[in-house]
Order: C-alpha cells, then sequence, then structure tokens
C-alpha cells in the first residue's frame, strides 16, 4: 500500500514537473529483471461529458485507444461524435458530427523502475464528416440609423467533410496499476474541406474551432485502462 | 535534440493560439453613394448648401451640410426606402428600390448585404432637375446614383 502511495505521489509530481522533468538521465542498475507492460489502452475523455454538464449548447463524447508497438511508439486513435450551439455577435450556428484520428506517438520518457508514464509527441491524420446549421444572423451594418434585426432561416449544410493534420504533445501519469491519467494538447492544420455556399466551416467536430488561417488547437483530458497482452524486458 | 523538441512545440502552439479574429474589420453593408452634378455642365461636381437628409420617419442624417457627395444608408428591413432630401428649405424625396443579397463575411462580421437592381422612383423635381443612375448594384462605396441640380 505504502509502495502505491508513494507510485501515486510520483505520478502526481510528475505532472506538475512534466515538462522540466525530461533531462533525468540517470539508469538504475538493478538485479531485479523490469519488465515493460505491452497491450492495447482505452479511454475516455473526460472534460468533454464534463463541459456537456456544465454547459447544455454543448454535447461531446470522445474514446481515445492506443497499442504499444515498440519500447518508445504507440499507435494511437481518437474517436468522437461532438455537437455545440455556437453563438457569435451577428450569426448563431450549429455543429455537429462525427470524427476519427489516426496516428502515432513517441514517448520522450525514460522511466526508471516499475514506473511507466510517458511524455510523448505524436501526429494523427483527422478526418470529421458533419453538418452545420444556420439558425439565426442580424445583417450587420455601420450606424444605428436602422434598426438591427434577426432573420431565422434554420438553414442546414448537410454532408461536409474535413481532413486535418495534428502534432500532438501529451503526457499519460499511471495513477494505479493499469490505470493511466493523461492529458494533451493538439495544433491542427487543415488539409482540405468541403465549405457550405455562402457560409464557412467555423467549428469543426475533433477540429474544433476553425481559426481564420486553417489552424486550431485542443485539449483533452483522458482516463484509460490498458489490458496488458504480453510483457518484454527492459 | 529530445531536450528542444518540447520548448519548441509549446513557442508554435503559443503563437498559434494568439491569432485573433473576435473582431470584425472587413467592410459590412455598403451605403448608397449619391454625387451632385452641374446641371449646366454636367461632367462637373457641384455642392449643395444648407442640406438636410432624413429617411421617411427618421431624424437627420445630414443637418445643415453643404457638400457634393452624401452617403445614404439603405433599409436593410425593406426592398425600398424614401428619402428626404432638403435643401434651402425646398424639399424633395426620392424612392430607392432594390433587391437585398446576404454575402457572408468572416465569424466576427456575420452577414452583409449586397443591393442590387437599384432602381428610383417617385422623385420629385422642386430642386433635383435629374437623376441616374451610375451603378445598379451597391457592394461599395464609390458612385451609384447622380443627381443634377
Amino acid at each position: 500500500m505504502k509502495q502505491n502511495m508513494s507510485r501515486f505521489c510520483i505520478s502526481i509530481l510528475l505532472l506538475t514537473v512534466a515538462f522540466s522533468a525530461n533531462a533525468q538521465e540517470e539508469t538504475t542498475k538493478d538485479s531485479i529483471k523490469l519488465k515493460d507492460k505491452y497491450g492495447l489502452r482505452l479511454g475516455v475523455d473526460i472534460s468533454k461529458p464534463a463541459i456537456s454538464f456544465f454547459n447544455d449548447k454543448i454535447k461531446g463524447l470522445e474514446i481515445v485507444g492506443d497499442f504499444r508497438i515498440t519500447k518508445n511508439i504507440y499507435a494511437a486513435t481518437e474517436l468522437g461524435y461532438y455537437e455545440r450551439d455556437t453563438e457569435e455577435d451577428y450569426i448563431n450556428f450549429n455543429s455537429k458530427g462525427s470524427y476519427i484520428k489516426v496516428g502515432g506517438n513517441i514517448n520522450l520518457y525514460q522511466n526508471w523502475g516499475k514506473m511507466s508514464n510517458e511524455i510523448y509527441v505524436g501526429v494523427r491524420y483527422g478526418f470529421s464528416t458533419f453538418s452545420q446549421t444556420l439558425n439565426s444572423y442580424s445583417p450587420n451594418f455601420d450606424g444605428t440609423y436602422f434598426d438591427e434585426h434577426t432573420i431565422f432561416p434554420n438553414l442546414d449544410f448537410d454532408g461536409l467533410t474535413a481532413h486535418w493534420a495534428e502534432i500532438v504533445i501529451g503526457l499519460k501519469v499511471e495513477a494505479f496499476n493499469n490505470l493511466y491519467l493523461g492529458s494533451s494538447i493538439s495544433l491542427k492544420k487543415m488539409i482540405s474541406q468541403e465549405q457550405p455556399e455562402n457560409f464557412k466551416n467555423l467549428y469543426i467536430p475533433g477540429f474544433e474551432r476553425v481559426y481564420l488561417n486553417d489552424t486550431g488547437f485542443s485539449f483533452n483530458y483522458t482516463i484509460s485502462y490498458l489490458i496488458p497482452i504480453f510483457k518484454k524486458n527492459k | 535534440m529530445k531536450k528542444h523538441i518540447l520548448p519548441i512545440i509549446a513557442i508554435i502552439l503559443l503563437i498559434a493560439s494568439c491569432e485573433k479574429d473576435d473582431i470584425c474589420i472587413e467592410p459590412v453593408t455598403p451605403q448608397l453613394v449619391i454625387r451632385f452634378y452641374d446641371n449646366a455642365n454636367p461632367t462637373e461636381y457641384k455642392s449643395r448648401t444648407s442640406l438636410y437628409v432624413w429617411a421617411e420617419g427618421k431624424d437627420s442624417i445630414y443637418n445643415d451640410v453643404s457638400t457634393d457627395s452624401i452617403a445614404l444608408p439603405l433599409n436593410p428591413a425593406e426592398d425600398f426606402t424614401i428619402y428626404h432630401l432638403s435643401s434651402n428649405d425646398i424639399d424633395d424625396t426620392i424612392t430607392i428600390n432594390y433587391t437585398r443579397e446576404e454575402i457572408f463575411v468572416s465569424r466576427s462580421c456575420g452577414y452583409k448585404y449586397n443591393f442590387n437592381d437599384l432602381n428610383l422612383a417617385d422623385i420629385t423635381n422642386n430642386w433635383i432637375i435629374s437623376t441616374e443612375i451610375t451603378n445598379q448594384t451597391v457592394e461599395n462605396e464609390t458612385e451609384h446614383v447622380k443627381i443634377l441640380h
């Protein structure tokens, strides 16, 4: 229990000092044979249901998974559904759809002892199929000589698609045996997208907010469980 | 290399996240531009003095000005706007008919209107001698209507 507790504390410590901690280069000279666990790790993004709970204009779910291929390389994927209403100064619209991201991570963190944590960088290819609905807009004109009025066209733009690339950096900490807490940030750049006519893809599930030069970024906070399949010597 | 890659990515992310498109800076719905010309010499601008301009049922947007050029907002809720142009206490009215076309500008600006198929009707000729449409489409703020006086 004590050992478990200290492992937990070390893991939490790692979370806070994650980005300065990667200079650690000591290797342990231990007579005990240490083994790395390989397997399928499955989890969910806990931030999206939490946001849905507090904001009824947003609904989302993301399932994450990765598979360890070599000592430091993991194949990774994210699958999700996202729906949100966005209100801007002159427009109000809804975006909804699902997305998939596939790619891999490289672990840059050197574990010691029985620890199994990661600080990683990764790349993803993302694809989303979604729809947007223009709920309302107020024609934008200078001055207040005429009163502003709002039009409710409820215009649907269906069958939209987007392809993008992502760079991901993140960390995963084994908080309990085989149970991992993770967080990551990803920077996105659009490759291609199908734009609606006389409107624009402003919010894409998986890509999230589309900035002016077709870039975006997002965060996730995951809790995941490793299903160990085999072990290899360190 | 391993030590440097994380700070580099962090900096890229910071720069990327600073970009803003929250402020509307693009041009939005254009106004109708009317220029006053000399009836005796129709290629020369000629100012009107003591000019008051207001839309039907509204306050003045030009108050006692002396100018050869006015820009008037068109009513975005209707397909016509009636303007009163009064100069030196002589009133004239003019009805501007158009069709509205909504055009998406950007996230922060939303939609603007362009006005097409511009035409003038019910013009009174107290000080206005004649009118001419030089551009039937109001999509930017250059001359659309000539008034000769």
